[in-house]
């Protein structure tokens, strides 16, 4: 089991590579699994769209990887009273994982934290795992030195789930609550709803509380009575 | 518990230091313990003794105590005889505190070794090595000069690196080594100080970033030890300083380099700096301090030209035992230009998806592997775009795309779009007709339906999908 460093941020146990749909993938989510057995320093950079599973990947490696570990959401660290130094008095880990750098770059400041951050595990020979919407070139960043070494990391685009496999992930999550999705019901669902995965899911929630709590199969006409298409 | 004179407790200090990544001072500490030893026994000793048995010892700060390390088993056995006890009684009486806790004898203790560096900085009675070593020189020993790829970009900078190597001190001095990022500066600059200590093993040469140079100075202010600071960067045979530019607007850190820049100079000993401009150009720096920079010589390194950076790939191929077709690494090399740091990171992205997949390396895989990378990865890709893209690609307007209007050369570009938005967006059908001049969820279902029959029975179409799927998305 790792030791995770950072109570603040906890690991979320449900974010697992068993839980993740690969998808396109793929490659990232080998190459993230493992990771542990390379030797020395590596970095990857995940990249893509809001709610295609970049955070839960990180969850999911820190919690495979042995040693210390750290996961930081920037986002989240912004709201800190001095989030430069709580990125700068960071100790060099065995994994240290920086979620959304869309909204830490482009400040000098925060870069050279950044940069610290960075060569530290360098030197530690740690791991080092970045995320961002954006893709790694489009990213604007005000320290060349440090916008060349994150660019040189290991980038991969997570990509959205096409349509095969959001309804694979929607009949396994129904599944391990003891529901079933037939296959005309997502197609409904797919062509009418939204298809961020994130709602997904949390509209599946929704409906299989209802049917759990009315003893209800999941139909088309349940979706229509619980997401109101 | 073992202290020192002054009451400083070692190992918590030890501890404490290696917390903020530093661990010499408890080095500092025991080396000081043992130097005072030393010269006990020189006086105690005849030189022919002492010069015979005393001076190829080398001690460390051990976890529970000092380790005394003899060069092989025939000295040990000799020390263990003859001096061991002698040497422990000093070692106590040298490390007495105040509180009247001294070295017990099983904090001590000896055995056959070699210090390596990378563990812990050696001292030897001979002065070698000695109480303000780091316990880690930071050199990367695989950024040598036969490592390095030669081109006319930066045969200028290596020639002069290489001087420096086998003259240290002599030659150019400073060696400062100027240009963009990720262009070799680091890695001449390493091959420097492993040239150095391969001549001179016991060469005293360390690396350091300007920014841990100015943490560590931060440090020592703090707990007040910066005479240790100043004299363990004194001692120094050859300084390595990267991103000198990191000095800029740091008076203090400023004054500090100032006084050891001029100390290792007056002593003829080598630094080498590196920096990511001409140094008068760097704002908040010191005029005397750039005018320093430059006495001795400095070299600009430039971005590699395609050739340099195609003899870069298949080296760094060739390292790694990976086969690279030279017509592949052309293919990487005319594609990215900014810096040889970003190329060696697109050819690793390249060998761990040829890995993945169980492919050779070929241009169409580096296509794949790299499609994040090739000239459209910093587009979003978004249903305007891909609107754009189609109606450019198939040479339509962009109000046709939007309109009602049902003529084949409009009606099918305006179905791969939808398609297109379908597969590569997480817009709900309603949503994507709705971008489409307000157009039905049924109309986008009957869109997608008709290209996936058309890529299957039309090669024409599969292929336009194939395009603008790459153009959209890379």
């Amino acid at each position: 089991m790792p030791e995770q460093l950072s109570l603040r941020f906890p690991l979320r146990r449900e974010y697992s590579f068993a839980s993740f749909e690969p998808g396109s993938s793929a490659e990232a989510v080998q190459q993230l699994s493992t990771l542990a057995r390379a030797p020395g320093f590596v970095g990857l950079w995940l990249w893509g769209a809001g709610a295609v599973g970049k955070t839960h990947l990180l969850h999911a490696t820190c919690q495979l990887h042995a040693g210390r570990v750290g996961y930081l959401p920037l986002t989240d660290l912004l709201e800190d009273t001095d989030p430069q130094g709580v990125l700068t008095s960071q100790e060099p880990l065995d994994l240290l994982a920086l979620d959304d750098l869309d909204s830490w770059l482009d400040d000098l400041d925060r870069e050279r934290a950044l940069q610290g951050v960075y060569q530290a595990q360098v030197n530690h020979g740690g791991k080092l795992l970045v995320t961002s919407q954006q893709a790694p070139s489009a990213m604007r960043m005000q320290l060349p030195d440090l916008a060349s070494r994150l660019r040189a990391l290991s980038c991969y685009q997570v990509q959205p789930l096409g349509d095969v496999s959001k309804k694979r992930l929607l009949q396994d999550r129904a599944k391990e609550r003891g529901l079933i999705v037939a296959d005309n019901v997502l197609d409904f669902w797919l062509s009418r709803g939204d298809r961020n995965l994130s709602s997904l899911l949390d509209q599946l929630r929704l409906v299989c509380d209802v049917a759990l709590r009315q003893q209800r199969r999941i139909t088309v006409p349940l979706l229509k009575d619980v997401l109101q298409f | 518990m073992w202290t020192r004179k002054n009451g400083i407790d070692t190992t918590v200090r030890c501890v404490e230091m290696a917390q903020v990544g530093s661990s010499f001072w408890g080095l500092w500490v025991a080396s000081t313990v043992w130097q005072k030893c030393l010269d006990r026994l020189q006086d105690e000793l005849s030189s022919q003794h002492y010069n015979t048995w005393i001076r190829p010892l080398q001690v460390r700060q051990g976890d529970a105590g000092i380790e005394i390390l003899a060069p092989n088993r025939y000295v040990k056995n000799k020390i263990r005889a003859d001096f061991l006890e002698r040497i422990i009684t000093l070692l106590q009486e040298e490390s007495l505190g105040d509180d009247g806790d001294e070295l017990s004898r099983d904090q001590v203790q000896l055995d056959v070794g070699n210090l390596d560096d990378s563990k812990a900085a050696p001292l030897r009675a001979d002065g070698s090595g000695g109480p303000k070593v780091r316990t880690s020189h930071r050199l990367q020993s695989d950024f040598t000069f036969d490592s390095f790829v030669k081109g006319k970009s930066n045969e200028l900078g290596f020639a002069a690196a290489s001087q420096v190597a086998v003259n240290a001190g002599l030659s150019y001095n400073p060696l400062l080594l100027y240009g963009g990022v990720g262009l070799g500066k680091t890695h001449l600059m390493h091959a420097v100080g492993n040239a150095i200590r391969e001549n001179n093993p016991s060469a005293r040469v360390v690396y350091v970033h300007s920014q841990r140079f100015v943490q560590d100075m931060v440090n020592a202010l703090q707990r007040g030890t910066m005479k240790e600071f100043a004299d363990y960067y004194h001692s120094i045979d050859a300084l390595l300083i990267d991103d000198i530019q990191f000095f800029a607007k740091k008076l203090r850190s400023q004054e500090e380099f100032f006084n050891v820049f001029n100390g290792l100079l007056e002593r003829d000993n080598q630094m080498v700096l590196t920096c990511d401009r001409y140094p008068r150009e760097i704002d908040g720096l010191e005029e005397r301090l750039k005018s320093r920079f430059v006495w001795g010589l400095t070299v600009e390194v430039e971005p590699p030209e395609l050739e340099t950076r195609v003899a870069i790939l298949m080296k760094k191929a060739e390292a790694d035992q990976v086969n690279l077709d030279p017509e592949v690494a052309f293919f990487i090399g005319e594609r990215i230009r900014s810096n040889v740091r970003e190329l060696e990171g697109a050819l690793r992205r390249v060998i761990a998806n040829a890995q993945f997949t169980g492919q050779a390396i070929s241009i169409p895989q580096v296509r794949r592997a790299l499609r994040d990378l090739f000239a459209i990865q910093d587009r979003q890709v978004s249903i305007p775009n891909i609107q754009r893209v189609v109606a450019e690609y198939y040479n339509i307007k962009m109000a046709d795309m939007l309109s009602k209007r049902r003529s084949r050369t409009i009606a099918r570009p305006r179905q791969m779009a939808m398609y297109l938005a379908k597969e590569l967006t997480s817009h709900s059908l309603p949503e994507i007709g709705d971008a489409f001049g307000g157009r039905d969820h049924t109309t986008v279902m009957h869109a997608c339906r008709k290209i996936i029959e058309l890529r299957e029975t039309t090669p024409g179409v599969s292929e336009d999908y194939r395009n603008l799927s790459r153009l959209v998305a890379g």
